[in-house]
């Protein structure tokens, strides 16, 4: 039950017990209310069926009085008065009727059931009013015998009617109040027997209840206040029996637990010494003895003593360097002087010496008198090497700032920094002295192009608690603009931003680096773009690496970040070339080796493009493919360029050969003109030789044969026969369809030949050939051949303009500015004109037999070896033809 | 000497606790386990003797009245009653100490009209339980009463099929009939006979004659309120029943023909209209215009008159017997005679009346009130069995037998005569709209008000409104029972 009850809390508890008290007296008082309750309902009903007799009755009388004085008025027939008195007795029974309804209408349900009272009176009421119609009708039409009929007849079953009703409502009345009276009997019997049940089980519920909560708090409290007992006297490990849910369980766990802290506490004190170092002394000044703690005889290397030392054992322990300023303090403190705190040297029993820091103050009894002194000491030898560590590490980092060009900074976020280290004032050109700068001049560091993002920067860091990563330029005093790069973080305790810490580098050098390397960047890519090339980069683990902006464009993607994988580029590709351009770069990575191809690719607009690709290996130091590098190059213009180049070179071609082929139609035709100078060019040595050849017989003949004679006409013969022969060869040459043949050629040697030729033909028209040649003209490069036709043409024009008349034909040759200079001049008739440039196109000729090539081929022969033929008209008469060649001919 | 218990009511048994002389904190309430259990036995206990009051209380509380006997409300037509049995206890008070059922006996005004208003008005209240509705009334009532096919299938067998089919309604049988009635003629059997008549009047023609013969022989004899022949002229059903006797005589149809044609604007039933106007002030007093049944019969029984138009009684069970229906006691029982409703032109026709019995659709007491129904037809049957075997009845006509000093005043005749029907069936739910329309007119015509041929064309013209039927001529016959 205790227990049953210690689940709830004390309050509820309690708010139980009263209430449980309360509902078992609502309890009682509710019967009682409903015992008076029934009552008043039967008394309602008496009620409520007293009205209704009341109301019957009233129109029973009502009917018994109208009955009555139809009665006297139909036995005096008086018509008026039976009018008057239907006339007015019918409202009066129409509101009688009104009251038994409502009277009806408040009965309870029960009693208006069982009585169909409400029928009989509607039936009255209707037959009663149409009664009195057929009276009044009756008695209108003078018919007194059928009212009084009518009347004696039938007004009697209306009135039995009417008092039955009353009767029987009479009956009901009276059987309700009989019932009251039981009801009210029963009722005083009950009441006597509910109150004095109703007030003992209160009373016994009260005292059950109040003593079993009383009992639930009175046992735990004695069980917690042992437990506190126990705790005083330093039994930490105490613990209270208590279960259950209410308060005193929740107090005795909670005094439990605390114990246990305590414990925990005390144990963890001792602990904390040992490891800090700590320990206390006392000194009590009347017998001059310490008592030290675990830690301090530790503190001072020595066991744990339980007994307390000598103050002299003490002066032993202290280096002898420092006993002097200990025992001032000492004396200091006694003396009411300051405070007992310095730190001095200790001497363990090993040679160790420690350094040690004590503190302690003096102890007054109630009368003021000094009795004891306290304190602790700590042995802060650990400590001291440490703050020497931290020297010399904020040493080390402030070199490190200083190296490296970085300083690093706290800002609060009330607008100035906590701290800027030293080398950030260096960075900033600001000195140290001043201390650090607050926001606004901080701002004013910066360069004035930048002073409006950072004071923004810092405005978003201190809403957003947000960190930061600028690189802004700042301008020093001395003029000097360099580029900071800061990057902060924010602190934040809890909810609370506490402010930024961070660092501030001078990136001046990396930023000016990073510039150039963008311009350079730019300038490449504006190369790619104007070479249609891209560059590219591949890895056997990461695909396409890498696609410069252009190789996007090249390959017809859009620029992206990220590169299109291989698959997407080859699925590009025209599909005529994909196998061949899947075997390339498959070979290329196998094989490991550079690779250039050429392939088609298909734009997403369906233009087809060449690309020329080139790929090299980049192999780690075993060997290993690293990646492929190369380009890709659009080489669609190229193409069609180097295309119509070799169009353009065949049709050359063809026109040199159909050239070569005029030039030897040429030269086959002018010999045909010449065909009689040359057979009396070539019949001259061949006659000479034979007169030789008599002349040798002739020699020969004497007796003794002139051998010498002989000898001498014989090599004469010999000569004249080499001489034709040689001009057989000439000619024959002429006749060749060489090829254009170039060699090193004497070109006074051609003219000579030419002349040699011409002599025949000269002759026979009167025409004299001259020759005015230089002698320094240096050997060139040329086709023999074709210098051959040239001069033979221009030559053959000069004699045939001149075969009617005779005259001059003369060969002139020159060096003059580099070039050599060839003329020949005639005295014929001249240039037409109208025609002097003409006279070079084809077809042109003024002579009757000549083809008009002559003058066309030999200028187009010029132009080849890079010379120029052009004609003059003379002062006097005749035209000279000029051409010149240059000494190295293209 | 710790604990003892103690039977209490019989109910519950409690623990008591002894006090000691040691503190009674401890005694009562020691800490040990064991006697912690026992603490939650007198809690316990103590929660089962709460209970136990509340039991008690309720059982003391709760009503232990007498439940009430059922009374049933019965609607009663003032002129239903059934004949009276040799038992000489009343029905009802016979029904309540067979059923325990009590009932309330409620009379109806006397106007049929009236008695219909008042019915529907109970109905639609509902209020009552067993209605006795008039043979008009199946189509204006039948929507608020059940179906006692079923409930009385045994006794509807013993029941005329002709009759019972005026109570269908849409294949439901509405109410089973409980009384039949037909317009008949009563007489003076002394005043005939004293004036030389051997038999009652066949037609209007003989009526007129011997009413006028006698009313001024009596008149002579110093009875000067005397009329030949007192009839129901006042504005009510009763009007028309009589009107309609009138034009069946004469072949002016009923109304509305039962192909549903309006028939009434004839010149046979304008010709019938006059013929009764004539009589007013002549062989019946002017204010028969204001007589209703019990004025009738009230001047008949005071030997005021020598005819009377009342109704005759015919049992349920089968056609053709004929009894009287009011039975009351007057001076005139042992001087008349009963007669077919004289004859016209076309012959004669008395009306066909009569009741049955309905439950209210919103009866409280469903089953009681079928009981009643089913014990009144019950009644009625045996009745209507034992009349038409124990009792002789006299053909009517014959003065001898009328004349005989040891009849029963209750005279039958076993002639039957011809019907003329009431159009309810034709009309339904219009037909009390139709009969005040008749009544109106025939009284106007009576009255004086209008010409008969008149109020034939406005009665037709309102007919035709109300009903929606054609106009056509009379039909042969009178209409089917």
């Amino acid at each position: 039950m205790t227990s049953g009850i210690s689940k709830l809390k004390i309050g509820p508890r309690l708010i139980l017990g009263f209430a449980l008290i309360i509902l078992l007296m609502l309890a009682g008082n509710t019967l009682l209310v409903w015992q008076f309750h029934a009552v008043n309902e039967h008394s309602d009903r008496v009620s409520a069926l007293a009205q209704e007799l009341v109301a019957v009755s009233r129109f029973q009388t009502d009917l018994l009085s109208l009955d009555a004085k139809l009665d006297s008025l139909a036995k005096s027939e008086d018509i008026e008065g039976l009018r008057q008195e239907t006339t007015r007795s019918r409202p009066v029974l129409v509101t009688d009727i009104e009251a038994i309804r409502n009277a009806l209408v408040h009965l309870p349900s029960d009693l208006g059931d069982s009585t169909p009272t409400q029928p009989i009176v509607e039936s009255v009421g209707t037959t009663l009013s149409s009664q009195l119609d057929a009276v009044v009708n009756l008695g209108g039409a003078s018919d007194w015998n059928a009212v009084r009929l009518r009347l004696a007849n039938e007004k009697k079953p209306l009135e039995t009617r009417a008092s039955d009703l009353v009767r029987s409502v009479q009956q009901q009345v009276s059987l309700e109040l009989v019932q009251s009276v039981t009801q009210s009997e029963r009722l005083k019997s009950r009441i006597l027997l509910i109150l004095p049940l109703t007030a003992f089980l209160t009373l016994l519920f009260a005292t059950l209840l109040g003593a079993a909560i009383t009992r639930s708090i009175t046992v735990p409290l004695r069980q917690l206040l042992q437990g506190s007992t126990a705790l005083a006297g330093g039994d930490f490990d105490y613990q209270v029996q208590l279960r259950g849910k209410d308060e005193l369980a929740h107090v005795s766990a909670v005094f439990n637990q605390a114990s246990i802290k305590l414990g925990e506490l005390y144990r963890k004190l001792e602990e904390a010494q040992r490891i800090a170092h700590v320990g206390y002394w006392e000194r009590d000044l009347a017998t001059d003895r310490i008592t030290w703690s675990d830690e301090t005889y530790r503190v001072f290397g020595l066991q744990p003593q339980e007994c307390p030392i000598e103050f002299d054992t003490f002066r032993q322990k202290v280096h002898p360097e420092d006993w002097e300023f200990v025992s001032r303090a000492v004396n200091a403190a006694l003396a009411g002087g300051p405070r007992y705190n310095l730190e001095y040297r200790v001497l363990q029993p090993a040679g160790e010496l420690r350094i040690v820091h004590s503190e302690g103050d003096v102890k007054r009894d109630a009368s003021g008198r000094l009795y004891k002194m306290f304190g602790v000491i700590q042995d802060i030898t650990g400590r001291k090497q440490a703050e020497e560590a931290l020297k010399r590490s904020e040493f080390y980092l402030r070199e490190g700032e200083r190296l490296a060009h970085m300083g690093s900074w706290a800002f609060n976020p009330s607008g100035f920094f906590d701290y800027w280290s030293r080398e950030l004032f260096q960075i900033y050109g600001l000195d140290p002295m001043q201390g650090t700068p607050n926001l606004e001049r901080y701002l004013a560091t910066l360069h004035p192009q930048d002073r409006e993002s950072m004071a923004e920067t810092i405005k978003t860091m201190i809403a957003e608690r947000c960190g930061c990563d600028v690189t802004k330029r700042i301008v020093r005093p001395d003029g000097e603009q360099r580029y900071i790069r800061c990057v902060g973080i924010p602190v934040v305790d809890g909810e609370v931003l506490k402010g930024f810490l961070g660092t501030a580098m001078d990136v001046t050098e990396q930023e000016l680096l990073t510039q150039e390397l963008e311009r350079r960047q730019a300038y490449l890519a504006e190369a790619q773009k104007l070479s249609h090339t891209g560059s590219w980069a591949w890895s056997p683990t990461g695909g396409n690496k890498y696609y410069s902006e252009e190789c996007f464009r090249v390959l017809g993607f859009e620029p992206q970040g990220v590169p299109p994988a291989l698959e997407t580029v080859i699925q590009r590709i025209h599909p005529d070339d994909q196998a061949y351009c899947r075997e390339q770069v498959e070979r290329a990575i196998r094989e490991k080796v550079a690779s250039e191809f050429d392939y088609r690719i298909v734009h997403p607009d369906k233009r087809v493009r060449d690309i020329h690709c080139v790929g090299h290996p980049v192999l780690d130091g075993s060997g290993n493919l690293v990646e492929l590098v190369g380009t890709v190059i659009d080489v669609t213009e190229r193409k069609r360029a180097d295309e119509e180049r070799q169009a353009a070179e065949q049709e050359r071609e063809r026109l040199h050969q159909l050239e070569a082929e005029l030039a030897h139609i040429n030269r086959v035709s002018t010999l045909g003109e010449m065909a009689a100078s040359l057979a009396h060019e070539i019949k001259q040595p061949i006659a000479a030789a034979i007169t030789s050849a008599n002349s040798c017989i002739e020699w020969l003949s004497h007796d003794p044969p002139n051998i010498e004679r002989a000898r001498t006409a014989a090599t004469r013969i010999d000569r004249y026969g080499k001489r034709a022969a040689e001009i057989i060869d000439r000619i024959r040459s002429f006749y060749k369809k060489s090829h254009s043949e170039r060699e090193l050629v004497d070109v006074n040697g051609i003219i000579n030949e030419m002349l040699a030729l011409f002599q025949g033909e000269a002759t026979r028209y009167s025409v004299e050939m001259r020759s005015e040649l230089t002698t320094e003209l240096p050997k060139i490069r040329a086709d023999r051949v074709q210098l051959q036709q040239v001069f033979m043409n221009l030559m053959l024009n000069a004699v045939e303009a001149m075969n009617a008349s005779g005259g001059e034909v003369t060969v002139r040759s020159q060096l003059q500015e580099g070039q050599l200079l060839f003329s020949v001049s005639d005295t014929g008739p001249g240039l037409p004109v109208e025609s002097a440039e003409q006279i070079f196109s084809a077809f042109f000729t003024t002579k009757p037999q000549g083809s008009g090539m002559g003058l066309a081929i030999s200028r187009s022969i010029v132009e080849s070896h890079g010379g120029r033929l052009w004609a003059t008209a003379n002062d006097g008469r005749g035209a000279t033809f000029h051409f010149t060649l240059p000494t190295e001919v293209p | 000497m710790r604990t003892d218990s103690l039977h209490f009511g019989g109910f519950s048994r409690l623990p008591i606790v002894e006090v000691r002389s040691a503190p009674w904190f401890t005694n009562v309430f020691p800490v040990s386990p064991t006697n912690s259990r026992r603490w939650k036995q007198v809690l316990r206990s103590a929660v089962g003797l709460l209970g136990v009051l509340v039991f008690l209380l309720l059982q003391c509380g709760c009503h232990t009245s007498n439940p009430k006997p059922i009374t049933v409300t019965y609607l009663r037509l003032g002129w239903s009653q059934p004949d009276d049995l040799p038992s000489g206890e009343s029905l009802p008070q016979q029904f309540t100490r067979e059923t325990g059922v009590q009932l309330s006996d409620l009379p109806l005004p006397e106007a049929t009209l009236d008695q219909l208003l008042l019915s529907r008005k109970l109905l639609q209240e509902h209020k009552g339980d067993v209605f006795n509705i008039d043979v008009i009334w199946p189509g204006i009532l039948g929507e608020d009463l059940i179906d006692l096919r079923h409930d009385l299938a045994g006794e509807i067998t013993s029941i005329e099929p002709q009759v019972l089919a005026r109570y269908e309604l849409d294949g439901k049988l509405v109410a089973v009939p409980y009384t039949v009635q037909i317009g008949f003629l009563e007489y003076r059997s002394d005043l005939l006979r004293e004036y030389g008549y051997r038999h009652p009047p066949t037609s209007w023609d003989e009526l007129e004659r011997m009413a006028v013969r006698i009313q001024t022989g009596e008149r002579a004899k110093g009875k000067k309120d005397f009329w030949g022949y007192v009839w129901q002229g006042a504005a009510t059903e009763a009007l028309a029943c009589n009107a309609l006797e009138w034009q069946a005589a004469e072949g002016g149809g009923r109304i509305i023909e039962s192909n549903r044609t309006i028939s009434v604007n004839n010149p046979a039933a304008i010709r019938s209209w006059q013929r009764a106007k004539r009589w007013i002030g002549w062989i019946s007093p002017p204010s028969v215009l204001d007589y209703q049944e019990i004025d009738s019969i009230n001047i008949f029984d005071k030997g005021g008159a020598a005819f009377n138009r009342v109704w005759g009684a015919a049992p349920i069970t089968h056609v053709g017997l004929f009894r009287q229906l009011h039975s009351r006691s007057s001076l005139m029982q042992s001087k008349t005679g009963y007669a077919n409703i004289p004859g016209g032109s076309m012959g004669s026709a008395g009306t066909l009346g009569g009741s049955a019995l309905a439950v209210s659709k919103y009866s409280f007491h469903r089953k009681e009130a079928i009981d009643l129904v089913r014990f009144l037809i019950r009644a009625q049957i045996r009745s209507n069995n034992e009349a038409s075997t124990g009792v002789t009845q006299p053909e009517i006509g014959n003065l001898s037998s009328v004349s005989d000093e040891n009849h029963k005043a209750e005279q039958s005749v076993r002639k039957t005569p011809h019907l003329v029907i009431r159009p309810s069936s034709e009309t339904g739910a219009h037909y009390e709209q139709v009969t005040r329309a008749y009544i109106d007119a025939v009284h106007s015509v009576l009255t004086g008000d209008e010409e008969a041929s008149e109020a034939a064309a406005d009665l037709e013209r309102k007919l035709v409104q109300i009903a929606g039927f054609k106009t056509g001529p009379p039909q042969k016959g009178t209409g089917t029972l």
